[in-house]
C-alpha cells in the first residue's frame, strides 16, 4: 500500500512539474473540441443528439495522450529497472500509475467538459447523472488504457501503436456503451433509468482492474 | 514421422470434404425458396466465420498456455492461428457482404450483432499483428501479444453488451431474411463447416512448422555468427 | 571456509543472434571487493544486470545468499544495491524527493535521518532541494550511489562507477566503499578503466568473449595491467 502511494505521488509530481506537458494536454483538448465545432458548423444538427458522441470522442483522444507517457517515461529515463530492483510487486506499480492517471484524466475531462459547454451550448437536464456516468466509465477506460500503455511503451513506434491497440478494445466496448447511456442522459434520463447499462460499465471496470492486476507482471518483465 | 503422417491425413481429409461440400452446396441442395441461388454463398460464409472464431479462440488459449509455460511453441501456435483467423475473418466479411447486398439491399448493417462482433474481432486481431510486428525482442513479442490476445477476447462480451445497449436506443426494423433451413441445407452447412475445420487444422500445422523452421534458421545463423 | 554470497554457474545470455555471455562462472565471498575488467561491448553490463536480478539469463544457475532467484524474492532484493550506468533518478524531482521515493519503496524506517546522512556522505546535502535535471553527470552518479545504499544492502553492484567523477568525488566513493566494506558489506564492480579503480579492490577478474578468462587476488597493478593488455590484444584477433 505504501508503495502504491509513493508511486502515485511521484507520478503526480513528475507530471505537474512538467509544465509543457500539462499545457499541451489542455491545448490539445481545445483543438479537439474546436475541430468538432468546425465539422458541425457546416451542417444543421441537433446538439442533444450529437453531444454524447462528441464528448466521448474528445475524452478518448484527450485522455489517450496523457496515457501515453506514463510507462514510456520510465523506459526513456532508464528508471524502469530501478523500480524493478526494489522489492515492490509489479501490481503496485500498476495501481500507483492507475490512480495518478485517473486523477490527471479527471482533471482533463473537467476541462474538456467546460470547453464543450462553451462551444456546444447544450441543455443538461441532470448534471449529477452525467458526472456519475463520466466517472464510472473513466475508471474502466483508464484501467484498460493504463495496461495498454504499458504494452505499447515496450514497442517501437509506441506513439502510433497506442491508438492502434486502444481503439478496438476501448471504442467498441466501454465507450460505445457510455455514448448510448450519455445520449439518454442528454435526452432527459437520470442515472436510475439507465441502471442496467451502468452495471455493464461497472462490470467492465471491475474486470479490467482485475486483468491489470493479474497481467501487469508479464508486461513489465523483460 | 507421426506428425508428418498426421499432416498428410488432415490434408487428404480437407480435400475430400471440400470437394464434397462444393458438390453439396452447389448441386445437391435445392435453391433457397426466397433468396434463390444467392443463398449458396451462405455455406462458405458461415464456415469462414466459424473458422475465424475458432482461430481467435485458439489464439487466446495458446496465449494463456504461453504465459503459463513460457514455451515459444505456444506463441507460434497463437500467432499462426491469429493470422489464419484474420484471413478467414476477411473472407467471412466479404462473402457476408456479397450475400447481404441482394438480400438486405445493403452491404453492411451496423446494428446486426454478428456483423458487429466479427468486425470488432477483425480489428482486434489486426492490432494484434501490428503489435507483434513492432515488438523489440522475441520474448517481449510473445509476452505482450499473449497479454493483448487475452485482453482482446475479454473485450468481446463487452462489445456484445455495448451493441445491445446501442440497439435499444436505435431501434431498427429487422428484415426477415432467414426463411426456413431445409434438412438438405443444414447437411450442406455441416459438411462445409467440417471441411473448413480440416482446412484450418492443416494450414495451422503448416504455419506452425514454418515458424519453427524460422527459429531454427535464426539459431543456425547465431552459430555461424559466433 | 568463506561465506559464499553469490554463486553463478555457467550463465549464458544472447540477444537475438548475438551470444553475449557464454558460460560465466563466478563466486563472490562475503567481504569481497571484486572488480571485473573488460573492454567495451564484452558483456560486462549484461552480466551485472543478470547478477543484480534485473535481467534474466537464458540458462545457468544463479544463487544469491544461498537462494535461487527464480521466485523474484523480496528478501534478495532487500539485500542488493545496484549503482547502474543509468542513474535511475527522476529529473523532475529533487535529490531529496528521489531518495525519499526509493526509501518508501524499500519501506525504510526513520528515512529522514537516513536520507540526510547519505546526502551528506556523497557531498550533495547542500543541493537537497534542487531538481536532479539540473545536476551534472558526476553529481547524478553520486546521488545514484546514495540511492543504491538507501536500504543498507549487504551486496552492492557498481557499473562503471568512476565515469564522470572528478578526483574529489572518486575519493568520496573510495572512502565510502572502504568504510562500508569494513562494516562487512560486499562489493562487485565492473569497469574498463584500471587506473582509477585498481587500488580499491582485493579480487580481480577479466571478462573476455563472454567468459571470465582470468581471476586473481592481491597482485600488483603493473603485473595485472600487462595481463589485461595481453588478453585485450588476443581479443582483437
Amino acid at each position: 500500500m505504501n508503495a502504491v502511494k509513493a508511486i502515485f505521488l511521484k507520478e503526480l509530481r513528475v507530471e505537474f512539474r512538467n509544465k509543457q506537458m500539462i499545457n499541451s494536454y489542455l491545448i490539445l483538448s481545445l483543438m479537439i473540441i474546436a475541430s468538432f465545432r468546425f465539422a458541425f458548423s457546416i451542417i444543421d444538427f441537433s446538439i442533444t443528439e450529437l453531444a454524447s458522441p462528441i464528448l466521448w470522442i474528445s475524452f478518448f483522444f484527450g485522455g489517450m495522450f496523457s496515457l501515453s507517457p506514463i510507462y514510456k517515461r520510465e523506459i526513456e529515463q532508464g528508471t524502469k529497472e530501478g523500480l524493478l530492483l526494489t522489492p515492490i510487486s509489479p501490481s503496485s506499480i500498476y495501481f500507483g500509475k492507475l490512480f495518478a492517471n485517473l486523477f490527471i484524466i479527471f482533471c482533463l475531462e473537467l476541462f474538456i467538459l467546460l470547453l464543450f459547454f462553451v462551444f456546444f451550448p447544450v441543455n443538461i437536464p441532470d448534471l449529477f447523472s452525467l458526472l456519475c456516468i463520466i466517472v464510472i466509465s473513466t475508471i474502466g477506460i483508464t484501467a484498460l488504457g493504463n495496461l495498454i500503455s504499458a504494452i505499447s511503451s515496450n514497442l517501437s513506434q509506441s506513439e502510433v501503436m497506442l491508438p492502434v491497440l486502444l481503439v478496438p478494445v476501448l471504442l467498441f466496448t466501454v465507450i460505445m456503451s457510455s455514448v448510448s447511456v450519455t445520449s439518454n442522459v442528454f435526452a432527459g434520463a437520470n442515472i436510475f433509468d439507465v441502471l442496467d447499462e451502468v452495471r455493464l460499465i461497472l462490470a467492465f471496470d471491475v474486470v479490467f482492474i482485475a486483468v491489470g492486476y493479474l497481467l501487469i507482471d508479464y508486461i513489465l518483465e523483460e | 514421422m507421426l506428425k508428418n503422417k498426421l499432416r498428410i491425413l488432415v490434408s487428404i481429409l480437407a480435400i475430400i470434404f471440400i470437394l464434397i461440400s462444393v458438390y453439396f452446396a452447389l448441386i445437391y441442395t435445392p435453391p433457397h425458396e426466397i433468396m434463390g441461388d444467392v443463398q449458396r454463398i451462405f455455406y462458405f460464409h458461415v464456415a469462414s466465420a466459424w473458422i475465424s472464431y475458432l482461430a481467435f479462440g485458439v489464439t487466446f488459449f495458446a496465449g494463456v498456455m504461453y504465459l503459463k509455460s513460457k514455451d515459444f511453441k505456444w506463441d507460434n501456435i497463437a500467432f499462426s492461428s491469429a493470422e489464419i483467423g484474420i484471413l478467414f475473418c476477411t473472407l467471412g466479411i466479404i462473402t457476408g457482404s456479397l450475400w447481404a447486398r441482394p438480400i438486405w439491399g445493403v452491404f453492411w448493417r451496423w446494428e446486426d450483432i454478428k456483423l458487429f462482433i466479427t468486425f470488432v474481432l477483425w480489428l482486434i486481431f489486426i492490432a494484434y499483428l501490428a503489435l507483434r510486428a513492432n515488438a523489440k525482442s522475441r520474448t517481449s513479442k510473445a509476452n505482450l501479444s499473449a497479454v493483448f490476445g487475452i485482453i482482446g477476447l475479454i473485450c468481446i462480451p463487452f462489445s456484445f453488451g455495448a451493441n445491445r445497449i446501442w440497439q435499444q436506443y436505435h431501434p431498427t426494423i429487422l428484415v426477415s431474411s432467414e426463411g426456413s433451413l431445409q434438412p438438405s441445407m443444414a447437411l450442406s452447412l455441416i459438411i462445409s463447416v467440417i471441411a473448413f475445420t480440416f482446412l484450418y487444422i492443416y494450414i495451422l500445422l503448416v504455419r506452425v512448422d514454418i515458424e519453427k523452421m524460422k527459429e531454427e534458421i535464426d539459431k543456425l545463423k547465431q552459430k555461424v555468427g559466433g | 571456509m568463506p561465506d559464499k554470497i553469490l554463486v553463478a554457474n555457467n550463465i549464458k545470455k544472447s540477444f537475438g543472434f548475438l551470444q553475449v555471455l557464454n558460460g560465466v562462472n563466478l563466486t563472490i565471498n562475503k567481504g569481497d571487493k571484486y572488480i571485473l575488467f573488460g573492454s567495451n561491448g564484452v558483456g560486462k553490463t549484461t552480466l551485472i544486470k543478470i547478477l543484480s536480478t534485473t535481467l534474466s539469463a537464458d540458462s545457468g544457475e544463479l544463487k544469491i545468499f544461498g537462494k535461487g532467484i527464480e521466485k523474484r524474492s523480496k528478501e534478495i532484493k532487500n539485500k542488493i544495491g545496484f549503482m547502474s550506468h543509468e542513474p535511475y533518478l527522476y529529473s523532475e524531482l529533487s535529490a531529496w524527493e528521489n531518495l525519499d521515493f526509493y526509501a518508501n519503496l524499500y519501506s525504510i524506517k526513520n528515512k529522514k535521518e537516513k536520507i540526510g546522512s547519505l546526502l551528506k556522505e556523497v557531498g550533495l546535502y547542500h543541493r537537497s532541494n534542487d531538481r536532479v535535471g539540473s545536476f551534472s553527470r558526476g553529481m547524478k552518479q553520486r546521488l545514484s550511489l546514495a540511492r543504491a545504499l538507501i536500504h543498507s544492502p549487504d551486496l552492492i553492484f557498481l557499473d562503471e562507477p568512476y565515469t564522470g567523477l572528478d578526483i574529489k568525488a572518486q575519493d568520496i566513493l573510495n572512502n565510502l566503499i572502504n568504510r562500508l566494506n569494513q562494516e562487512g558489506k560486499t562489493f562487485f564492480c565492473i569497469t574498463h578503466d584500471i587506473s582509477s579503480s585498481f587500488n580499491i579492490a582485493n579480487r580481480y577478474g577479466i571478462l573476455s568473449k563472454g567468459q571470465i578468462v582470468y581471476e586473481t587476488e592481491g597482485v600488483e597493478k603493473k603485473i595485472f595491467s600487462e595481463k589485461y593488455i595481453e588478453i585485450l590484444r588476443r581479443e582483437s584477433f
